[in-house]
């Protein structure tokens, strides 16, 4: 018997070992060396076919075709938790490597400031380079009595309170401009959060809701089909797809709101190198005919800057941002 | 009997330790926000009801040990098997005898004996579900610290030789390929994400 | 009418052979991922996604299609067998599917389940054909208020489903309701419960309780008994590890029945296939001539869930292609997928891509097709899986479950969650509370309130619009009359009680 047991035992151990073995994997460069490109993961903060799901696939697809990278060699890795919460720590954790980078969208700032558990903010990780902007855009039946923001403005002067605009979290962008939109023109209305942005359109087409705001992208087919329109711009710059929506100081509203900026960033402490490689890379994508008409499709604005510009947006966004949540009630210290 | 009224006042207790850590964990939510419900309002709610009925549970429950003892000298009524109802999902088999008839606040009165099956039908052990679990979650935590297979590996050699006692060929080798299999399908077939501990 | 035109021309499309390839391969690909618990049709989706990304979009969105489909079918094996719900919307088939697998009958359950399942699938696709327009235009219409009336339907048929202590249900359902309160609160923005944990901030996820409370317990209690021969009796013969005409015969309404509430309800952004296939499992008990038998291995019970898990996938499909709005997560992804062919999803998507969406649903009747001739033969297959002795399966189990948890977002935490569960679960048994109450409540809870304080924020806090929203009210009505139902069966029970002792 006790031989027998040490059989087993020295078998498990050897086994163990082997299998252990079965679990390796060519660990990665970065340690000090030269940078060299090679695979890399591009990190997302939502699940797939969510918006930068979507967006980042593009963007490596667009990478492929102008042969700025080897075809296979991006792949898109989807950390999808908490509001970016998830991308954000995991981004973290990879201090110094330089085989991953991700896309951030505003979410990446607001999250941290509303919810602590969070734990990491966007000043810890490194910015690689600014992409795209687009303004949000003021969305309301086809049918509907306003037709541009005043019109609403003077309806919910009216009805305090009794005007609906749907959207995503309370924390979400949209939600903060809506806020700083009644801050300003010193009037109230209500604010309905829906979970997917299905849920928000038909919310709007079903009545229950009186506006909503979104990206032009999220409008441009249901405006085709006629069953939406856009009645004004969210910014100071209208967007190429719908060019003659009045921005807000057209409207009379001149009021400064978030920027849905979306760039590149990296992990903490992210090689000089490295960086200069990721940037350069993205200006030259930025100046390909086949990124021009992505963005003219998408209605997006290129917006491109370097690490350090790109830094000093992040900053501002974050001032501007914590104190309109602060202004709120939803900043978390 | 008896075993029924303990079963039922631990169940109490345990609901009523979860509404209480949630009634005192929500004491900083709002229970309104701009006059309609808040973040806070539901849970509460939810919990002061679970709370209340978990004390609900516990007086029946004791009720009827009272009432119980009291006719104890009753000569018992036959037993009656009532399958009980089965949205725990385990289907029939239940070794439990349950009351004849609904147990809401029934002072049926009726004797009712709740038998244990006989210890000789294959020996029924309290320790080895709980060892069971024990070696389950041990190797869920060192799962990050050894990687997949290696973590994976332990827990099955160790529930086949420390817990079910088999050293024969067909039980060990099971317990090898298992993992293996596991990591094979998983991580290189589906590209799913395995931990791989110092070895990745 | 132009919805058989473009069929037909869809069919002629899809008859290719490559498109019957990938066909082929979506519906097996998903069926085999579909079987692993944890991996339910979004996980499926995702995991298959780059994999179509270089094909034509008709033939990728083809095989995705037949993905989506073959991972229903599969989740509903592993819950029939081994008492592991591989999604919300499979906990309901673990309730009487593994009834009938402790039975010795999990060959018949995990064929009615096909048989429903491809007769519902079928309803369901020729629903989305002819009704698409006449539903999405209904399906605007139902917001927070009727939502709020159907989940408060769903709550009650869920206290219900207690049986013998309708107090221990309840209470299990109260525990389910506030355990799913832990996370963001989206309406609010506050973070509820999570003591300062960040992998809270979702809540706690769903797959780690569910799989804890029901598969991981079921092993634990099993192992109580030294394991030496197969826990379950497997017959040998194969009449007997297939449905039998009387099972068919039983099931019949059960699957017709599912398959339309699935559909419809799987038209409502947002509703989900948790609700469709608990709802129609309620209705069938309510009705079913065997309702005594539920619980403890109906195989109409197996029938009515399964159906309408299916049926509800062509009525998810309507919102997406007719309005371009997801209304699940399996459906959002999809949605990614055709913004990433270069589709725009949107009320215009049929009028202007008729040559690929055409053929796209034509393949899913075909992949439907499919799935019941690959799945048929190996219903005795699968259910000779039992026949395994337990000690040599549990093990296999347990890494299943610990994989299919940690797959769902690479978390450690929830792997210890499962194993927290499981003991949780373990302990419930024991103590003879029911654990689907807890479980169908944590899903439908938080549907249920997000959907009541939205209606509020729309009424500006009046409580009436529950009453004036028609569709809402009839739910109320719906569920008062169930709970009403129930205490007058149960008081009448009670009184037989007491005279009966007398005498």
């Amino acid at each position: 018997m006790n031989s027998a047991k040490m059989l087993c035992t020295s078998a498990v151990a050897a086994v163990t070992l082997l299998a252990a073995g079965c679990g390796s994997e060519p660990t990665t460069s970065g340690e000090g060396d030269a940078f060299e490109a090679g695979p890399t993961e591009f990190l997302v903060h939502t699940g797939p076919g969510g918006g930068s799901d979507v967006f980042a696939r593009e963007v490596t697809a667009l990478l492929e075709k102008e042969q700025l990278i080897d075809p296979s060699s991006w792949t898109v890795r989807n950390e999808n938790g908490g509001s970016g919460a998830a991308a954000m720590v995991y981004l973290r954790g990879l201090a110094g490597e330089t085989d991953t980078v991700a896309l951030s969208t505003p979410t990446w700032i607001t999250t941290p400031l509303t919810t602590p558990e969070a734990a990491v903010t966007v000043d810890q990780l490194t910015p690689i380079a600014r992409m795209v902007t687009e303004p949000m855009m003021m969305a309301v039946t086809a049918d509907s009595p306003y037709n541009s923001l005043e019109d609403f403005i003077a309806a919910a002067e009216a009805e305090p309170g009794g005007l609906v605009q749907a959207g995503g979290s309370v924390t979400s962008v949209d939600a903060i401009s809506g806020g700083i939109l009644q801050e300003e023109t010193d009037v109230k209305w209500s604010y309905l959060s829906f979970e997917g942005g299905g849920e928000r359109i038909t919310a709007l087409l079903s009545g229950d809701a009186d506006m909503m705001f979104g990206s032009p992208s999220d409008f441009t087919e249901q405006v085709r089909a006629g069953d939406l329109k856009v009645i004004a711009t969210i910014g100071d710059e209208a967007p190429p797809l719908f060019p003659d929506a009045p921005t807000l100081a057209d409207s009379g509203v001149d009021v400064e709101v978030p920027e849905q900026v979306r760039g590149v960033m990296g992990p903490p402490d992210m090689p000089e190198d490295a960086v200069a490689y990721y940037e350069g890379l993205m200006q030259d994508l930025t100046e390909t005919a086949s990124w021009e008409e992505f963005t003219e499709e998408n209605g997006l604005t290129t917006v491109f800057a370097g690490s350090e510009e790109f830094g000093t947006t992040l900053e501002e966004q974050t001032d501007l941002l914590s104190s309109r949540l602060e202004s709120l009630g939803l900043l978390a210290q | 009997m008896v075993r029924r009224v303990n079963a039922d006042l631990l169940a109490a207790s345990g609901f009523a330790a979860l509404a209480l850590v949630f009634l005192v964990g929500g004491r900083s939510l709002s229970l309104t926000a701009q006059g309609v419900p808040g973040p806070g309002l539901f849970p509460v709610l939810i919990a002061s009801v679970l709370l209340l009925l978990s004390v609900l549970l516990a007086v029946r429950a004791l009720v009827l040990r009272r009432g119980a003892e009291r006719s104890r000298s009753s000569a018992p009524s036959p037993t009656e098997v009532t399958p009980t109802a089965l949205a725990d999902g385990t289907g029939i088999a239940q070794h439990e005898v349950g009351y004849a008839g609904p147990s809401e606040g029934a002072a049926s009165g009726g004797t009712t004996t709740v038998t244990e099956p006989a210890a000789d039908e294959g020996s029924r052990s309290r320790v080895r579900p709980l060892l069971l679990w024990g070696l389950v979650l041990g190797s869920c935590l060192v799962l990050p610290v050894l990687g997949f297979v290696p973590a994976m590996l332990t827990l099955t050699l160790t529930l086949v030789l420390a817990i079910e006692r088999r050293h024969d060929v067909v039980a060990l080798a099971t317990a090898v390929v298992i993992p293996v299999a596991a990591y094979t399908l998983f991580a290189v077939l589906l590209d799913v994400r395995l931990p791989l501990g110092p070895f990745g | 009418m132009e919805a058989l035109q473009g069929l037909a021309g869809g069919f002629a499309e899809a008859l290719t052979l490559t498109n019957l390839f990938f066909v082929l391969v979506g519906v097996t690909a998903g069926t085999l991922v579909g079987i692993l618990p944890g991996l339910g049709p979004p996980a499926t989706i995702a995991i298959l996604l780059p994999l179509t990304i270089n094909l034509e979009p008709a033939t990728g969105l083809i095989m995705l299609a037949g993905i989506y489909y073959g991972a229903k079918y599969g989740g509903s094996t592993t819950s029939i067998l081994l008492n592991i719900p591989g999604e919300s919307a499979s906990v309901v088939t673990c309730l009487d599917g593994y009834a009938m697998a402790r039975q010795g009958r999990a060959g018949p359950a995990l064929g009615i389940a096909a048989i429903g399942s491809f007769v519902a699938g079928t309803i369901g696709i020729i629903g989305f054909t002819f009704l698409a327009p006449l539903i999405a235009a209904v399906a605007i219409n139902i917001g927070p208020p009727e939502y709020a009336g159907i989940m408060v339907f769903a709550l009650t048929s869920v206290v219900l489903l207690a049986g013998d202590s309708v107090l221990k249900g309840l209470l299990a359902a109260l525990a389910g309701l506030l355990l799913a309160t832990v996370g963001i609160d989206i309406i609010s923005g506050a973070a509820r419960y999570t003591f300062g944990q960040t992998e809270f901030l979702d809540g706690i996820e769903f797959i780690a309780l569910s799989i804890g409370v029901f598969a991981v317990a079921e092993v634990m209690i099993n192992v109580e008994q030294k394991t030496g021969r197969p826990i379950f009796t497997v017959p040998r013969r194969l009449r007997e590890l297939m449905p039998t005409r009387q099972d068919l015969k039983q099931s019949r309404f059960a699957i017709l029945q599912g398959s339309v509430i699935g559909f419809v309800i799987g038209a409502l952004p947002g509703a989900g296939s948790t609700v469709a296939s608990f709802i129609s499992y309620t209705v069938q008990k309510r009705i079913s001539p065997n309702r005594e038998s539920f619980g403890k291995g109906a195989i109409d019970g197996v029938a009515a869930p399964e159906a309408a898990n299916n049926s509800e996938t062509g009525g998810a499909l309507i919102p997406l292609f007719s309005l371009g709005i997801p209304g699940s997560g399996t459906t959002a992804i999809l949605l990614g997928a055709l913004i990433l062919y270069g589709l725009d999803p949107g009320p215009l998507l049929f009028e202007e891509n008729p040559d690929i969406i055409w053929p796209i649903i034509a393949s899913m009747y075909l992949g439907n097709v499919m799935l019941l001739v690959l799945n048929l033969p190996l219903v005795p297959v699968f259910a000779s899986v039992l026949r395994i002795p337990y000690h040599l399966l549990y093990p296999g189990i347990l890494i299943v479950c610990i994989v299919g948890v940690y797959s769902v977002r690479n978390s450690i935490f929830d792997v210890v969650l499962l194993a927290v569960f499981g003991l949780v679960g373990y302990f419930m048994r024991k103590l003879d509370v029911p654990a689907a109450p807890l479980v169908l409540a944590f899903v439908l809870g938080p549907l249920a309130e997000r959907a009541v304080r939205q209606s509020l924020i729309i009424s500006q806090n009046d409580w009436t619009i529950f009453l004036t929203r028609p569709v809402a009210a009839v739910f109320l009505l719906l569920a008062l009359l169930l709970l009403g139902g129930s205490l007058v069966g149960r008081g009448r029970a009670a009184r037989k009680e007491v005279l009966e002792v007398d005498t």
